[in-house]
């Protein structure tokens, strides 16, 4: 019982592979890409970098400064998938990484 | 009354728009789980109450910009054809995104009718939508309703008459854009109002919008109209944008996009949306991705979905096709008897019954396959495919929206390049869509399976779904190989971003499934009834004339006479020409003139393979027609397993379709893609097919 507990917990938290996931300098500043953020954390979009294109394509999608969202599997090296609006979106690695979140607990 | 009332479907991808399409027309337009499957508009008609509904199905979009092909579509459709009424379809259970677009639908000033589809979800999970007041909030009539199970239907046409019949002025609906951008809008929209710079067509609000968004359609129309002001347009909208990126860091749309969702959440709050409880269909669609897409798990998972579906198909289409083999084999033996000997007979028999016969004979197998491939598009699985295969695909420079061009393609098995090749139109960079327009066709259509299964029934019985994984696989290696190729050398560019909606998981309808089933296997039908007949009758009179002269056939016993007529005539000629390269990949003769009769349809070669060999076998014609064409080419010491899987693979790779050629064409706007995919491909093909024999006839 005890063990599936924790293969629970594992599931919940983190797809496998992620766990060795490159941390970002929290000393710099709060902010850091989505491609680096962790699963299951609550995160506010900050800033995208990034031309116009992606920006209003992202902004049409849901995400843009200022919108909170949930990021159900991080990226590392493939596309992340985040839920906001209540819609499950999938970001491929290079838009992710043009994403800057702010963590702001679970 | 006689009259027509135009009536456009508008909504997100995946809102379920198509369900009400065909919910309202009683039509078969397709109908999937998956993000921008309606990729061009479709139209269908009702009558109600002696009024004439004319409904247009416009591809789904998330906003009105002019970001990709299909939005542009949908705004074009709405701004230039003037619908009267614009029903916009949202999932009610996720009002604040899709309520995006209709407030870009109000700031156009168009009459809408909101259908809040889905609200049956929305009870199971415990909400409950304030319709009056949110209709109130908005000035627009609301509908709730299930597009699935058709409820609320009638309630939604009655409003959609009224609505067109008593229009209004939809034009006051502004929405602020905070004080910064509103100043300069303003100022900007009083100029435009001034003028009449394209107010004909747009209001002034939004011209100005545009302009701030960079929205390149308009400003070329505006150019056209008076390049002078267009200009100082765009000054001033450069202004803003200035004043945007030096305060808050970011872009026009992005505060654009700010402050609608700020309206909209404004407009949902005082209890428009109730909560209750929460368990409900969003979080097994969690639960369920958490396996389906999990790193490990997922892709293992896949290819096992896979497995399942080729065994399932092959499996149960076993008997059944048999049945329909026995049915063709007893209708020749009828016509042998019934008609003399002869021209006429020949025709029948040999070209009609048995080109014909093989490719109606596959049409159980066909259809299990669209079921299966219906199932996983309807669950909404498909695109979780796209979004594992994206890491991989971008390593060949493709997209992950590039799998569903290759899936609709036949990347299962079992579909059509030329949806496949429209479905591209969801790609945004142009290189990306043209190499995936260009690899597209290798992937393995219904057309190209009834030959596998010949094949594979002939030679590897005993291993029919693993040599169909494999076949399936190969295809993806080369179309992604070719892909790379391309991107690397013709098609350098950078990548774009990947952005795909991961649909909930939902439980497809068995009318939806039939439906789907049918609709494919209806147009597999019609086209061996036509085309392929066609087809089949051409290349049987190719094959029987000319007649050698007399003293050619004098000598010659009864074995050696149909061949020598069969080589005498224009296909044998060619055939025979074309064995000149050929040999190098082992194909005789008969194979040459089925590949060519398959550049028509690729059904083709299986109709011709079969016509050639009843008229080339050596038992006589009677006893030919009797057995299968399975059995002959069992028989026929030139085919080796070796030779069969170079033949696949040749049929795989080599040249597209007629139709599909046609296809890419209009997609690329001019022939030069499609006479590059014609000569590449083949090249590509015969390039493979000879290092396969090659080498495998030394090992």
């Amino acid at each position: 019982m005890k063990g599936f507990k924790e293969f629970w917990k594992f599931w919940k938290n983190d797809c496998p592979p992620c766990a060795k996931m490159p941390q970002f300098d929290p000393k710099q500043n709060n902010l850091k890409p989505l491609a680096m953020a962790e699963s299951g954390k609550r995160l506010k979009v900050c800033r995208v970098i990034g031309g116009r294109g992606v920006c209003a394509r992202l902004a049409h999608m849901g995400i843009y400064p200022g919108v909170e969202m949930e990021l159900l599997c991080g990226g590392c090296d493939s596309p992340c998938i985040v839920k906001v609006h209540n819609v499950t979106i999938s970001l491929g690695r290079g838009v992710s990484q043009k994403i800057m979140v702010e963590e702001i607990g679970r | 009354m006689s009259q027509e009332l135009v009536v456009a479907l508008a909504g997100n991808p995946n809102c379920g728009k198509s369900t009400l399409f065909n919910e309202l027309t009683g039509g078969r337009q397709h109908v999937s789980n998956y993000p921008g499957i309606t990729v061009e508009r479709k139209e269908g008609f009702f009558n109600f109450n002696g009024l004439r509904l004319k409904i247009v199905d416009l591809p789904g979009t998330y906003s009105l910009t002019a970001y990709s092909l299909e939005e542009l579509v949908a705004r074009d459709f709405i701004v230039d054809e003037k619908p009267h009424v614009v029903v916009n379809i949202v999932d009610a259970t996720s009002l604040e995104r899709h309520l995006y677009l209709t407030v870009q639908l109000l700031e156009l000033g168009v009459p809408v009718v909101l259908a809040l589809n889905m609200m049956d979800m929305v009870e199971q999970r415990g909400m409950s939508i304030d319709k009056e007041k949110l209709s109130k909030r908005l000035g627009i009539p609301i509908v709730p309703m299930v597009a699935r199970s058709g409820k609320g239907k009638e309630e939604l046409i009655r409003t959609i008459i009224q609505t067109a019949q008593n229009p209004r002025n939809n034009n006051i609906f502004t929405i602020s854009y905070g004080p910064d951008v509103d100043h300069f809008l303003h100022e900007m929209e009083k100029l435009i109002d001034e003028k009449k710079f394209l107010t004909d067509k747009y209001p002034s609000r939004w011209i100005a919008l545009k302009y701030l968004e960079e929205d390149q359609q308009i400003m070329e129309k505006g150019d056209a109209v008076s390049k002078e002001f267009s200009d100082y347009l765009k000054s001033m909208a450069g202004k803003v944008a200035d004043h945007i990126s030096k305060t808050l860091e970011t872009y026009p749309e992005a505060v654009i996009a700010d402050y609608r969702y700020g309206f909209i959440t404004a407009l949902l709050k005082d209890g428009i949306i109730q909560r209750q409880s929460v368990p409900g269909g969003r979080e097994l669609t969690d639960v369920l991705d958490r396996i389906l897409t999990n790193r490990l798990l997922g892709p293992i998972i896949m290819i096992l979905i896979l497995y399942l579906v080729y065994t399932v198909t092959f499996t149960y289409s076993e008997l059944p096709v048999e049945w329909v083999n026995k049915l063709f084999e007893w209708l020749a033996k009828a016509v042998n008897k019934v008609l003399p000997e002869g021209p006429l007979q020949s025709l029948i028999v040999d070209g009609i019954i048995g080109g014909v016969g093989n490719v109606f004979s596959f049409v159980p197998l066909i259809m299990l396959m669209f079921f299966c491939i219906a199932v996983l598009e309807d669950t909404g699985y498909l695109a979780r495919v796209a979004y594992m295969l994206d890491r991989i695909f971008r390593v060949f420079g493709l997209h992950g929206n590039s799998v569903m061009a290759f899936i609709i393609g036949g990347g299962i098995a079992g579909g059509c390049a030329v949806p496949g090749v429209m479905a591209t139109r969801t790609l945004r960079s142009s290189k990306e869509r043209l190499a995936t327009i260009l690899t597209t066709p290798f992937m393995n259509c219904g057309a190209k399976l009834p030959v596998y299964a010949m094949i594979i029934a002939t030679f590897f019985e005993t291993q029919r779904a693993q040599i169909m994984v494999v076949l399936t696989l190969f295809s993806w290696l080369i179309a992604l190989v070719v892909a790379w190729i391309l991107r690397s050398t013709i098609l350098k560019g950078p990548p774009t971003p990947f952005l795909l909606e991961l649909p909930v998981y939902r439980l497809p309808t068995l009318k939806g499934l039939i439906i789907h089933t049918w609709e494919r296997t209806w147009q597999y039908i019609k086209k061996a009834g036509t085309i392929i007949v066609a087809i089949t009758v051409l290349l049987w009179a190719l094959m029987s004339y000319p007649k050698p002269p007399e003293e050619m056939i004098k000598n010659a016993g009864p074995e050696d006479k149909n061949r020598i007529e069969l080589e005498y005539s224009v296909a044998g000629r060619i055939g025979k020409g074309l064995t000149l390269v050929s040999h190098l990949c082992g194909f005789d003769w008969k194979i040459n003139v089925a590949l060519f009769g398959g550049f028509a349809a690729k059904e083709v070669i299986l109709s011709t393979l079969g016509t050639a060999y009843a008229l080339g076998s050596e038992d006589g014609n009677e006893e030919a027609a009797n057995t299968s064409l399975s059995q002959r080419i069992k028989d026929d010491p030139q085919w080796t397993p070796l030779l069969a899987w170079v033949f696949m693979i040749f049929i795989m790779i080599y040249a597209p379709c007629i139709a599909t050629l046609a296809v890419i064409a209009k997609e690329t706007g001019g022939v030069k893609w499609s006479l590059f995919a014609l000569v590449f491909n083949t090249l590509v093909a015969f390039t493979i097919a000879t290092i396969i024999y090659q080498v495998g006839r030394i090992i």
